[in-house]
């Protein structure tokens, strides 16, 4: 099961270098605006195949590339009902603060947890190799910090449980 | 603190700190306080003379109690302290405070274990019976408003059901994670009472009860109470211990998420920092002119100490 985490890392990160490759283009449908095309989707030509890596049938990745923007939706392992309530209240977290994160996106794409919107303005600001880092690191770290909440609730119990009970004996 | 209180510290705070204002000069008080499960105190002193202090309480169940022999409890505790009850509430409580008994501290502890004492009604009347191997009625308490707890009484154990209902979805499946282990740690202790949890649906031994909540919210948790748990020995702390089980319950469950949503907190924080990284700061914008004066843009974002004019 492990073995599959470095392919799947390694395939996500070439990918989303690849398509991070953004310019700045004004929208083709309205004067003087000039949108995400990702977001938009007017015109067929601008719009790259979405290409879908999942590791297995609970964890994917959906990368939607376009001219200028780039939509990467994670669905992140949810093993039992402790995990997704977890999960939930940690995208909840994260996405209440979306404007401080700018790259968040406020509301996941259907079927996924979260969703990051890269605009061709954001790869000016910010180095294109720290930015993929940063997606890479933030779904390993994710992982990581939903089982140890999982485990910290359940040393949790075992101690009340334990405590209770002493006292009868 | 991992286990809840059992006596009311506020209660047993006022009375201690009474006692020990030893210039006879005593302040009036006038305390309304709330306990868990809705119980209410009324602290006040005498409007005539201020040595004497009063301790009301109000139990939404205390009716139901007194078909226990709640009553009954009150006197053997306190016997020559309980005066006629004051209008609303259902117990109370004079004690001179010019005349401080021999152990201060117990006696504030028993007094501020009022609850618990008229919460152990049942409890003893379910323990008698089964010592005296009579067959007994399944009790019936309701001691909140939407939960109540069940005592039924067996040849040689006893079996406390708590119907508990969960406001929020979220906390039944926590609830479920808990009470769990419960279950499994009977493992590591042998003696310990046994535990058993089902959700939406009442247990078997609640068959035939009217008025039994189901659904989403609901759980129930059984405790079966062996012979070395009811014996005289251990059975008070059994009935302690036993009655602050959902409190218990509810206060960890709060704990856990409050302790989750602080660690959720840091890891955002963590996030933004290492996204913080990826942005680069603007290359400085020190310029020269022509006639070789050096100067910085005004939007140069970090303006070194030592920058030079030569003109």
């Amino acid at each position: 099961m492990a073995q599959t985490l470095r392919p799947y890392l390694l395939a996500t990160r070439r990918t989303v270098t690849a398509a991070l490759c953004l310019q700045n283009f004004g929208s083709q449908v309205v004067e003087r605006h000039n949108k995400p095309e990702v977001e938009a989707r007017h015109n067929k030509e601008l719009l790259l195949q979405p290409v879908i890596i999942s590791r297995n049938t609970t964890e994917r990745v959906l990368i939607e590339g376009s001219v200028n923007s780039l939509r990467i939706s994670i669905k992140i392992k949810q093993a039992d009902e402790l995990e997704q309530i977890l999960c939930r209240r940690f995208m909840r977290f994260l996405t209440q603060r979306a404007e401080n994160f700018v790259i968040l996106r406020r509301k996941p794409i259907q079927g996924y947890d979260i969703s990051f919107l890269i605009t061709n303005a954001n790869v000016e600001q910010m180095f294109k190799h720290k930015l993929v880092d940063f997606i890479l690191d933030f779904m390993e770290e994710v992982d990581k910090e939903i089982n140890e909440m999982k485990l910290s609730v359940n040393a949790r119990a075992r101690i009340t449980a334990v405590e209770f009970l002493k006292v009868f004996v | 603190m991992l286990l809840l209180e059992y006596h009311n510290k506020i209660i047993k705070d006022t009375i201690l700190e009474k006692f020990d204002q030893a210039d006879g000069k005593f302040d009036s008080v006038e305390i309304l306080l709330a306990d868990f499960d809705g119980v209410t105190f009324h602290v006040f002193t005498d409007q005539n003379s201020k040595n004497i202090l009063f301790v009301s309480m109000s139990m939404k169940c205390y009716s139901e109690l007194r078909k226990y022999g709640a009553d009954k409890v009150m006197q053997d505790k306190y016997g020559k302290y309980l005066t006629s009850t004051e209008a609303n509430y259902d117990v109370t409580v004079q004690i001179d405070l010019a005349q401080p008994p021999q152990d201060r501290e117990k006696f504030a502890t028993d007094i501020a274990l009022m609850k618990r004492h008229a919460l152990a009604a049942p409890f003893y009347s379910v323990f008698a019976d089964i010592e005296a191997k009579k067959p007994g009625q399944l009790i019936e308490i309701r001691y909140r408003d939407e939960e109540a707890f069940y005592l039924k009484p067996e040849t040689d154990r006893c079996i406390v059901i708590f119907s508990i209902q969960f406001k929020d979805l979220d906390d039944v499946v926590f609830a479920k994670v808990f009470l769990q282990e419960y279950q499994d740690a009977r493992r590591t202790m042998s003696n310990a009472p046994s535990v058993t949890y089902s959700q939406k649906e009442p247990p078997m031994e609640l068959r035939g009860v009217k008025n039994l909540r189901v659904g989403e919210h609901q759980g129930y948790v059984s405790f079966v109470l062996f012979q070395p748990h009811i014996a005289a020995a251990k059975r008070e702390r059994t009935i302690d211990n036993i009655q602050t089980f959902r409190n218990y319950l509810h206060y960890h469950l709060k704990c856990s998420k409050a302790y989750l949503h602080t660690r959720m907190r840091n890891r955002v924080r963590t996030f933004l920092q290492v996204l913080n990284r990826a942005k680069s700061a603007p290359e400085s914008t020190e310029k020269k002119t022509a006639s070789g004066r050096t100067f910085r843009r005004a939007d140069d974002p970090a303006p070194s100490i030592n920058s030079e004019y030569n003109i």
